[in-house]
């Protein structure tokens, strides 16, 4: 416990707060400074909350306002390994920004740190939503601090995606409450015994979008890409995991989940083939990523759980190690472009090693991280004997090794030589600034440290477990997976069948809403305002005719306001009378 | 890797050399094989633990990995014909421009670039 600090106040806040206050720094030093504190103090505290086991969760600060329950820390397994991930994804950011982040980014980075901390421990939907929301908030000046007029464009393309995802979140705990449900954030039933239930789907919607289920994926590589290098890095950690972690707490073991996974995993590989930004590359190969998530969660039970939980774990680190790395490309050569790089391992050997060392991670090589966390989702979908979702996966293991593995390093750093002086006339471009060096060696260390020794990993997973990754057969079945795929690669160059980087764009579905939508609303406007006109002209005509209408009538001179005399209407009382009379008589 | 037509001899590194190149084409064959070999091994003695029955087959990931590799690349490569147009279709111009602006008020300096200067 940290002597200053309240026994259970919320990490996440300390985020928040370093996030105000490096804003107010006066310079990047003490903006860095002030983020390491506030992470540090952050991860003590994380610590000195402690962790309850998954069906014994440890809850602070719990309060009831108007019948509602806010739980603003609930501590078990799930929610801990997740927080602790955000904060070290943190760490590596602040160092990797130290110099060459904006205050915008320093200070934003923390909060939308801060908020997926407070997402992954709320208790309770509402602390939830409010966290979801702050995410959201938070990162979209990430991207505009992209500062180009592309980058604003997107940034409103994913606020409008992020605030939808908010509120339907939002309208789905609306109705979740109102039928009386738990305000405890715990586990949804899609498919319930009177088919699919609306709510839930809302719900599961809400997560998906910020999951970027296929269909619902493009604001990722929409935005990513047009963030600042650091920004990328920050942006790559948090929203998607922590999307992650609520599907993982909500909808364990949904079916439908599986398909979407599969789907998931597999589309992103042709789109990542084709794609020149290198850093685009790593937004697709991020969906890919989370497609095996995903499909883990879809499969439900403890070794699936442990390994969507430990695969976004180690998954955060090396693809920040990516990100990281082709942001030094950028800052160094100012572009991410397979077609502008090549060469790179001469002058920036450190960025090489460390670049390489994530694209082993994420292929799953054994004794790299991603070996001992994805071989847990696959080794779930085989006992579960889910023949087509293993296929499936095995696939798309391949092409991570394709776009990830092998078209990141080669691309940039060798490939053909774009750099050498006697074709620029130029020196070539300097190693990575030192502060990001360092950043980029915590994060390999941690891909290294993982994968030798496993235990660190397995130590955090939400179940106990007494998995081993390293048998022989695991090894020898993954090595050959790898191997072939390589020597695949080797043949497919040799024979001048692996494509050449062209200078393009490539559509994936925004295009629908980029283009013919667009054009539609383009249409739409003009359209429904001649509507509208029409609408209110004649109604407006409708409106004088009855008008003169009634003046005619009731005005002075019309027929109903002459003058009559009181004989006339004595008369026309005594008719009435005898009228009613007559009636009454009769029945 | 790959041929260097522009550059010169000299400015190649030892990962661009001929006998580099020779070396891998040794190395990853003999990776295959000596893998392949360990899965059949292990299988003979009945170390191995398949879940279905194509997965018996022991060089069974080899074979799956080598044929996706090679179906994404040459199957993907097609998806250009369709999804590929030129690079500034969505933002125009600005999409081709290299890097973000940098106004000094909003984008940090660069120390490294402060030290060149000096």
């Amino acid at each position: 416990m940290i002597p200053f600090i309240p026994g259970d106040f919320n990490p996440a806040y300390l985020l928040c707060i370093a996030g105000i206050l490096a804003a107010l720094s006066p310079s990047k030093t003490g903006r860095g400074i002030i983020g390491l504190i506030g992470i540090g103090l952050g991860l003590l505290q994380l610590r000195s909350l402690g962790v309850g086991q998954m069906d014994s969760a440890i809850y602070y600060g719990v309060m009831e306002i108007a019948g509602y329950e806010f739980i603003p820390l609930r501590m078990d397994k799930l929610s801990v390994i997740f927080a602790t991930i955000f904060h070290i994804a943190a760490l590596i950011n602040v160092i990797y920004g130290w110099s060459h982040a904006t205050r915008l980014e320093s200070s934003m980075g923390l909060i939308y740190a801060g908020s997926a901390i407070g997402g992954a421990l709320a208790g309770d939907l509402l602390t939830l939503f409010s966290f979801w929301e702050l995410a959201a908030i938070s990162s979209v000046f990430i991207v505009w601090a992209g500062g180009t007029h592309a980058a604003f464009k997107a940034g409103m393309r994913y606020l409008v995606v992020q605030v939808l995802s908010g509120l339907t979140l939002l309208a789905g705990i609306v109705l979740h409450l109102s039928r009386g449900g738990s305000s405890e954030f715990g586990k949804f039933t899609l498919m319930g015994e009177a088919g699919v239930d609306p709510v839930a789907a809302l719900i599961l919607f809400a997560f998906g979008l910020k999951a970027a289920f296929p269909l619902l994926h493009t604001w990722l590589q929409d935005s990513y890409p047009k963030a600042t290098p650091v920004g990328a890095v920050l942006l790559s950690a948090f929203t998607t995991k922590l999307a992650i972690y609520t599907l993982v707490r909500g909808f364990e073991g949904t079916g439908i989940l599986i398909p979407i996974g599969c789907v998931m995993t597999a589309f992103p590989v042709f789109f990542a083939l084709i794609e020149n930004d290198l850093r685009k590359v790593l937004s697709y190969s991020l969906n890919n990523q989370l497609g095996f998530m995903v499909c883990a969660i879809g499969i439900g039970g403890p070794l699936a759980i442990n390994g969507a939980a430990g695969h976004a774990f180690v998954h955060i680190i090396y693809k920040a190690l990516l990100f990281m790395g082709m942001g030094a490309v950028v800052v160094r050569v100012g572009t991410a472009k397979a077609t502008e790089l090549g060469g790179l391992h001469k002058s920036m050997p450190w960025t090489t090693v460390f670049t390489i060392i994530g694209a082993m991670s994420i292929s799953a090589f054994p004794l790299f991280s991603g070996f001992v966390a994805k071989s847990m989702i696959t080794l779930a979908a085989a006992e579960a004997h889910m023949l087509f979702a293993y296929l499936v996966l095995l696939f798309a293991s391949a092409g991570v090794l394709e776009h990830s593995g092998i078209k990141i390093p080669y691309f940039a750093f060798f490939a053909h030589d774009r750099f050498a002086p006697s074709v620029t006339g130029r020196e070539r471009p300097k190693e990575a600034p030192r502060p990001m060096l360092i950043a980029m060696g915590i994060a390999a260390f941690l891909c290294l440290a993982v994968g030798f020794y496993p235990p660190i990993l397995y130590g955090l997973l939400p179940y106990e477990t007494d998995y081993h990754a390293y048998t022989f057969e695991h090894v020898a079945t993954q090595m050959q997976l790898l191997m072939f795929a390589i020597l695949a690669f080797m043949l497919l160059v040799k024979y001048k069948l692996y494509p050449d980087e062209v200078r393009s764009t490539n559509l994936d579905v925004d295009w629908l809403w980029r283009v013919p939508g667009r054009r539609l609303v383009e249409w739409g406007v003009p359209t429904v305002a001649r509507l509208w006109h029409l609408i209110w002209n004649n109604l407006r005509a409708l409106n004088v005719l009855v008008v003169r209408g009634l003046t005619m009538v009731h005005g002075p001179g019309g027929r109903l306001s002459r003058s009559l005399s009181v004989g006339l209407s004595a008369g026309s009382t005594g008719i009435v009378l005898a009228i009613v009379l007559i009636l009454t008589f009769l029945n | 890797m790959s041929d260097h037509p522009k550059i010169r001899p000299e400015e190649r590194s030892m990962w661009e050399t001929p006998e580099m190149l020779k070396r891998l084409w040794i190395i990853v064959p003999a990776t295959c094989v000596l893998f392949g070999l360990m899965n059949i091994v292990l299988a003979v003695m009945h170390k191995t633990h398949p879940h279905f029955t194509i997965d018996k087959f022991p060089v069974f990931y080899g074979v799956v990995g080598f044929l996706s590799f090679s179906f994404i690349v040459l199957a993907g490569q097609h998806l250009r014909k369709i999804l590929m147009r030129e690079e500034g279709y969505y933002d125009g111009e600005e999409a081709m421009l290299p890097r973000p602006g940098e106004d000094p008020r909003v984008y940090a300096d660069d120390r490294d670039l402060e030290e060149d200067g000096e």
